[in-house]
Formats: C-alpha cells, structure tokens, sequence
C-alpha cells in the first residue's frame, strides 16, 4: 500500500543494523524511528542520502552533525503524540493522587487495602498542578486538567499573550514559584544544554513537600539519584514516570521499585492512535518531498534541491 | 447670635466640608445661609443619604454630618442608621423636629424622635433649648467619634434655629481614644501567645479602622500564628495573600470551631467574637483551646466568648502588645514563600472554566485583571464596596486583596453598597474606587446615581444581574429540600437598571456575551460620573448554606 503511495520508488524495509548499513547506500529517503539510532558511521555509507525523516517526536537518536555535514535534510513530526501524552498526564495525576498503584499491587496480593485508601486517596479538584514547558503538548495538558477545577501554574522561558493565559485558565511563575506553589509538577519541555539536569537536588528541595512529580518527557530533564532520594524520604508524595537514564533502566536503577512511583516504558505518547498519526504524518512529508513541496517540521535544513 | 449662627461656627472649627442630607420644612432653618465651605451634597431618598455618609466617613476616617427630614425622612433612614452603627461609622445625624411652641398638639410631622432611633444608633441627643444646639452638636461629634464609632442623631426642634446661642458653648474639644489596657493584662496575653503551640489569630474590622493592619501581620509573623479573618467582615484588615492567612471564618458556630480546632489559643482582634448567622448548634471555640479578645467596643467585649477581654484602643493596644511579645519571628517558615501564587491560579483557572456560562469568577477575574496595574508613588490601591450578597464570597477571593481596600455593610441590610461607593469617591477623589452590587441589592437605594452624576462622581458599578434574590433561593433549598419552588418573592424580573441609571443622570451598558465584558468595564472605568455595566451572570443557585 505504502509503496502505491511511492509510485516510481523503491521502497525497503530494514529492521536490524544489517540491513539498514546493507540498505542505506542506496536510499535517497531515510524513514526513521527512535529504535535504531542512526549514527555517524551509518551514515557515512549513505552516499545517496537526501532526507531523514523520523517518524517521532524526537530526533535523540539522530548524528545532527553528521547529517549536517552530508547536506541531510531532517524533519520530525511535531505535535502528533501530544494529545496522547497529555492523556497520560490525566491518567498519572489520578492515578497517583489515588494510590492506585499501590492499592492495585495490594489486591492482587490478596489483601484488602480499604483502610489505606481512605487514608490516602485524593481529589484532583483544588489542587494546583505546575506545568514546566508551556509548547504543543503542555497547552493539551492545561486544557484537560483545567475542567477537574484545579489551579493551574506554568513556567516557560516565552510568556503566552495574556489573552491566551485568561482563556486557558493559566498563571504564568517562575521555576522556583512554580515549584514551591505547586501540589503536582508536570514537565514538558524540550531536552537541550539549558534545560540538562533542570530539577538537580536543589530544584527537587523546593518542591512543596508532599507534592508528585509527572515526567513524560526526558529522564536527563531530572537528577534521578535525588529524585530517589526524594520519594524514598518522603519529601515527595509519588512520582510518574515515563523516562529514564538509560532506556531501558537497568535491573537496580534507582527508581525502580519504590511504592510510590508509577513506571511506563516511554510510552506516553506512543498509544496505538498516536502512532497511526505520527506513520500518517510522515508518509505525508515524504510525499511533499517527493514532489517537491516544502515540508513541515523540519529541524534540520539540508542542501538544496 | 443666634443658634443657627453658632452651629456654623462649630462647623468650621470642626472643619465640615460636606452635609448629607434631604430637606424638609423643619430643616429650612438650619440650611438657610449654609456657608459655602460646607458643601450641601442631596439624596433623594434618606436610605441613600445615610449611606453615602457612611461611605464617605469610612473612607475619610472621620465623622460625617448628615440632615433628616423629621420622622418620615428618619424612617426612611433607619435601615441605613442601623448598618451605620453595626459598621462603627461615627456620623452625627441632624433631624428636624417641629416648632417646639406647638409640639403638644402633635403637629404634622411629629414623633418621638429619640424613641424611633434609640434601637439603631448609638446615641441621641436633645438640646433643650436653642442656647443649647451647638453643644448638642459637638457632644453627638465627640459620642459619635469614641470607639466605638457610631450615628448620633441630634433632635432639633425647627424655631431653635432663630433662637439665642451663648459662644463659647460648642468648642471643638479633643477626645482621646482609649489607650493600653493594663500593663499586666498585656503581658500576660503576651506570654500566652508566645507559650501557645500553635497560636491563632482572628482579625477584624477595627484593625483595618485603626490601619493597624501592618501590626497584626508583625504580630502574625513573629509568632508564626495561623491568621482569620473574622466572619462576615466588613473590612480587609489583613493582607490575603499573606502565607499565614487562612481565609475568613464561616458565620456558624461548629464551623468556627473547626476551624479554629488545633490552635490551643486564640487571640480576636478588633471583631465581635463572634458574629454568626445562620444559626447552627455547636461550640464557638474548640475544645482545649483558650480564646481572648483585644477590642476598643465595650459591648463586644460583653457578649464575646471569651476567656478574657482586653479593653483597649486597638492601634495602641497591638503595639503594647508587639513590644512584649518581643522581636523573635516564628513565622511564616515552612509555608510556601508566596503563598498567593496557587490562589491565583486557581482564581484565573476558575474564571477560564466559568467564562462560557458567565460566572461570577469570570467577572472577577476580567476585573481583577482591568484594575491590576503597577500604582503610581504614593497612590493607593482600588476600593471596592460590595454588596454582591451571594457573590460576596467571591468578591472578598478576588478583590478585597489588601487592607484599606474592601468595604461591605455589617448588618446584612441592603441598599447600602451603591451609595456607599459613591460617598467613599467624594471623600476620596483621587483615589479607583468601584461598586459590585447584587441586581436585588441594586435596588434598594439607586437614587444614590443621581448624586454621583450631579456630583460628578465617576464610579463604575458592577451588577451582577442573576434575575432574582439567590441567596434566598440557596437558603431556601438548603433549609427546605424540595421546597425551595414553593417560596414566594424570590425572582426579578422585568427590571432594566442600564435604564435606571439613565434616568437619575448616570450611563450604562448590559453585557450577556463573555467577550464583550472586558470592552464594557474598561468603559465604565473611563467614564467621567456614575457607569453601571448589567452583566447578566449565571443564574444558578450557588450552595452557601451546605
Ligand atoms: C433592606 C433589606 N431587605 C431585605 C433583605 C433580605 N435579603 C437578603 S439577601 C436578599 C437578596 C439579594 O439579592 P441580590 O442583591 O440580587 O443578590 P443575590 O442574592 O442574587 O446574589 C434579600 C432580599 C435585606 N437583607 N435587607
């Protein structure tokens, strides 16, 4: 079907290391996902190449510099798992203000964990949720906790008009407001130099004790040895987390197994839905390229035509 | 000289700018000749007069004088009197009585004066003969300026007028507020609060009267104790945004004592102890807790329940007070730096969630955010009156932020909010003054626009137009499940106050759709007298008494 789509090109699929670097000498048009890293020497055999497309979010596992010094067009897709991310970000709040995970384990477990519950589950509604990165992805997630009638903070280093503030609810702070007014913190923001490491051990400190952290979107955003620290000792309520340093975690990464944190495998935005929108955006960009349309998202601008 | 000559001249050792009034034939002897310094400033009907005498002396903080006209004009006055007194606005209230050579047969107009008023002020004087009048005046000055403040009616039959004054009888004497009480009173009370686990306060309206709000915050924060406002309050008297604030104490007894419960001792400042209404059973203190009052009103300190009551000027007292207490701060450690930050976020969350549907947040919040503007040196945030009623709570989140900046009417009567704001702006030209009125509330006394567009007042009113009485309504379905429908008289309809407004000299605009608000209280604010915007709010029946 796909190759309908391509009429007058060969299409190829690689699956493993082997048959990408046996491939990619003959390809113009790279599609790319996050599960093989395309590295610089892969890409030195790529005497052909002309666009990477990476059907993703992110371009992590891209050589930049070596796309860049080939004259390698990259573009992503922008936007496509965002409301999928942002439905995860609902599903961790309740879920943690809840104590689900526990009371889940519990059950299973045999037990008949009523009197935990009551002690410890929570409303939603009334709190004030802290949204660090105001972009495509933290706009979905305001707009689907604003109707559970909670306060809604958010931090990012470009302010939003003020209209667009009033009519979705938000108060703009700054990171160490955000931090200390904040009953639940919600990170999304882009990895870069600037943003490595934002929340170190002295950023977690200034979380209102007692307060859950929600990371979807990169591990190195967060110090996770103090972040370990922090749900051992309590100081944090709970965490839900997405990513991790490295992916996957190994066996006795600090953040596995404690009670009272949520784990996903990177998964926040990779609902089968959201796939189907990010394989269809693609496609769409590859056809553009092919037919000599500008494309959308690109993030990195290769040789011309 | 005559009576009518010496009152002048007490009115300008007293330094009278402005006489509030509604003249009759009994008040034409004392108004001929007015001097021009003391300007004449008409209501048309006397339950605005009073009121805009209230407004105008709580934001001045000094008396204000008004004129009645006899017994009618009197009982028309008395709702306004009675929220006076409750508000300790010291007011010295002329009324006119008829000629006294007559007076046995019970002339037109007649009444025993003294006798209508007593229940709803604080005092009346009667001068017994023209020789008397002025003095009459400055003692009602002097009884209405004491803590606790309050109206004085002067009683004055219409032929003293133009009869003999003795000088000398009416000098402008100084009265000075009561001070400390006792040193070991204080001292104790000090010890307390330091001794306590975790202390509370409980601030009330005479703390903002005297502008000592400054002191409670130093008090709160030196020994880091949870901060309420009281119930009902009818003044800001500390900062909301505060991290020690708790918010305002809910008028039922058990409530009271829920909030209160945990604090081992509690200290009122400058409030009844307690106001509540509607009843509810249950203790006003917690158990295991000590609660004491510090109040300049001796009736307050009779009826509280309180362990022990301080008697005492507020101002003076709570500096006594801070200087035992010593410099030690206990507080507001381990609270959140800026403990307003999740307030506004939920506020302008809350208004974004109640936009479609016109909610009273919503309207807050497009006017909160109008009157948010960096302040010049030296110029003094909005006031805003309110006489929202169900919305009240609401107003006080929102816009009574900081001290000196909300006022409402103590007594829970209506028709005093409007005229209020409007006598509040004579007093304090320079300063952003705005009135957020219920459209039932509007209604009581809207002759007050007139004055404010003759005056040339320029004052935004916001309606909160919801087509009936609701609080009646929410009380109604919270005492009476299922049968609030069968309660008479709670609906509004056929009213148009933009056309009101228009009538007594004033402009307005309505407002139905969320994006024309906005565009319409900038307006209102721009304009040069009176300006009601309409806005057709939400109407369903919020919960308040559940
Ligand atoms: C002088 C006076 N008359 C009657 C009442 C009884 N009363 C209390 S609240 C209320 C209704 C107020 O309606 P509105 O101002 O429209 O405010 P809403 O309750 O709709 O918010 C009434 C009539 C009163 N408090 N004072």
């Amino acid at each position: 079907m796909l190759a309908a789509l391509f009429r007058e090109h060969d299409l190829v699929v690689a699956t493993t290391r082997e048959e990408a670097e046996r491939e990619i000498g003959d390809a113009e048009v790279l599609v790319s996902t996050a599960f093989h890293p395309l590295t610089a020497d892969l890409l030195e055999r790529a005497h052909r190449l002309r666009l990477i497309q990476v059907a993703g979010v992110g371009v992590d596992h891209v050589d930049l510099e070596a796309a860049r010094a080939r004259g390698v067009t990259v573009a992503a897709v922008a936007g496509a798992n965002a409301v999928s991310v942002a439905e995860h970000v609902v599903m961790a709040a309740l879920a943690l203000l809840r104590g689900l995970v526990r009371s889940d384990r519990a059950l299973h477990a045999g037990e008949w964990p009523l009197a935990d519950w009551m002690g410890g589950a929570h409303d939603l509604a009334g709190r004030t949720v802290g949204v660090v990165g105001m972009g495509r992805i933290g706009r979905e997630v305001a707009a689907r906790l604003l109707p559970f009638g909670v306060g809604l903070l958010y931090h990012d280093i470009r302010r939003l008009p003020p209209e667009e503030e009033a009519a979705l609810g938000l108060t703009c702070a700054d990171l160490d407001g955000l931090l200390a007014s904040s009953d639940l913190v919600t990170l999304h923001l882009p990895l870069t130099p600037e943003t490595r490491g934002l929340l170190d051990a002295q950023r977690i400190g200034r979380i209102k004790p007692g307060a859950f952290l929600i990371n979807t979107a990169r591990a190195e955003l967060v110090d996770e040895a103090a972040l370990a620290e922090a749900l051992r000792s309590g100081r944090l309520a709970g965490a839900a987390l997405d990513v991790f340093h490295p992916e996957p975690p190994p066996r006795d990464h600090p953040l596995r197994g404690l009670p009272n944190v949520l784990l996903t495998p990177h998964g926040a935005g990779v609902t089968v839905e959201a796939q189907e929108r990010i394989a269809q955006a693609a496609v769409q960009n590859v056809i553009r390229w092919l037919d000599g349309r500008p494309l959308a998202d690109v993030v990195l601008e290769g040789a011309p035509r | 000289m005559k009576a009518r000559e010496a009152f002048h001249l007490w009115l300008e050792r007293r330094e009278v700018r402005r006489l509030f009034g509604n003249p009759g034939s009994t008040e034409v002897p004392m108004l001929v000749g007015l001097p021009a310094r003391v300007r004449f400033t008409l209501g048309l009907q006397e339950a605005a007069v009073v009121a805009m005498a209230d407004g105008y002396a709580q934001a001045a903080g000094r008396p204000a004088l008004v004129e009645l006209h006899a017994a009618p004009g009197l009982g028309n006055a008395i709702g306004a009197l009675f929220t006076a007194w409750k508000n300790r606005t010291p007011m010295v209230v002329a009324v006119g009585q008829q000629d006294s050579r007559h007076l046995h047969l019970e002339p037109l107009l007649a009444a025993d004066m003294a006798e209508m008023a007593r229940g709803a002020v604080k005092g009346v004087v009667e001068p017994a003969r023209p020789e008397d009048v002025a003095a009459a005046f400055e003692r009602a000055w002097r009884l209405a300026s004491t803590p606790p403040g309050g109206p004085v009616v002067v009683v004055v039959p219409s032929d003293f007028w133009d009869g003999p004054a003795e000088s000398g009888m009416a000098e402008a004497g100084r009265v000075e507020a009561p001070g400390t009480p006792p040193h070991e009173a204080v001292e104790e009370l000090a010890r307390r609060l330091r001794g306590a686990g975790s202390p509370a306060l409980v601030v009330g309206a005479a703390v903002d009267r005297a502008g000592a709000a400054g002191l409670a915050v130093e008090l709160a924060e030196r020994l880091g104790a949870a901060v309420w406002g009281d119930p009902l309050g009818p003044r800001a008297s500390f900062p909301r945004d505060h991290p020690l604030y708790r918010g305002e104490l809910m008028p039922g007894a058990p409530r009271i004592a829920q909030a209160l419960l945990g604090s081992d001792f509690v200290l009122v400042v400058g409030a009844p102890a307690f106001l509540v209404y509607p009843f509810l059973p249950g203790p006003l203190v917690p158990p295991g807790s000590e609660l004491w009052l510090l109040t300049d009103d001796p009736a307050e300190a009779a009826r509280a329940v309180a362990e022990r009551v301080l008697l005492g000027g507020v101002r003076a007292s709570l500096e006594a007070l801070l200087e035992r207490v010593g410099e030690e701060q206990r507080g507001p450690e381990g609270l959140p730096p800026r403990g307003g930050l999740a307030e506004r976020a939920w506020q302008r969350a809350e208004a974004a969630r109640a936009r479609g549907r016109m909610g009273v947040p919503f309207v807050l919040e497009t006017l909160r955010a109008l009157l948010e503007r960096p302040l010049a040196a030296g110029e003094e945030g909005w006031l805003v009156v309110d006489e929202a009623v169900s919305a009240s709570p609401l107003v006080r989140r929102w816009l009574a932020t900081e001290p000196g900046g909300y006022l409402t009417a103590a007594s829970g009567g209506l028709g005093w909010g409007l005229a209020a704001a409007v006598g509040a702006k004579l007093a304090r030209p320079e300063r952003r003054v705005l009135a957020v009125v219920g459209d039932g509330a509007f209604l009581y006394a809207p002759q007050a626009l007139w004055t404010a567009s003759q005056e040339g007042v320029a004052l935004p009113v916001v309606v909160l137009d919801n087509g009936g009485y609701a609080i009646l309504k929410s009380y109604a379905a919270a005492y009476y499940p299922g049968r609030a429908d069968a309660t008479p008289g709670l609906e509004l309809p056929g009213l148009d106050p933009v056309r009101l407004a228009e009538a007594l000299g004033g402009r307005g605009v309505r407002v139905e759709a969320p994006a024309d608000l906005a565009p319409a209280l900038a307006g209102a604010m721009e304009a040069r007298g009176p300006f009601v915007v309409d806005v057709a709010v939400d109407r369903s029946v919020p919960h308040l008494f559940e």
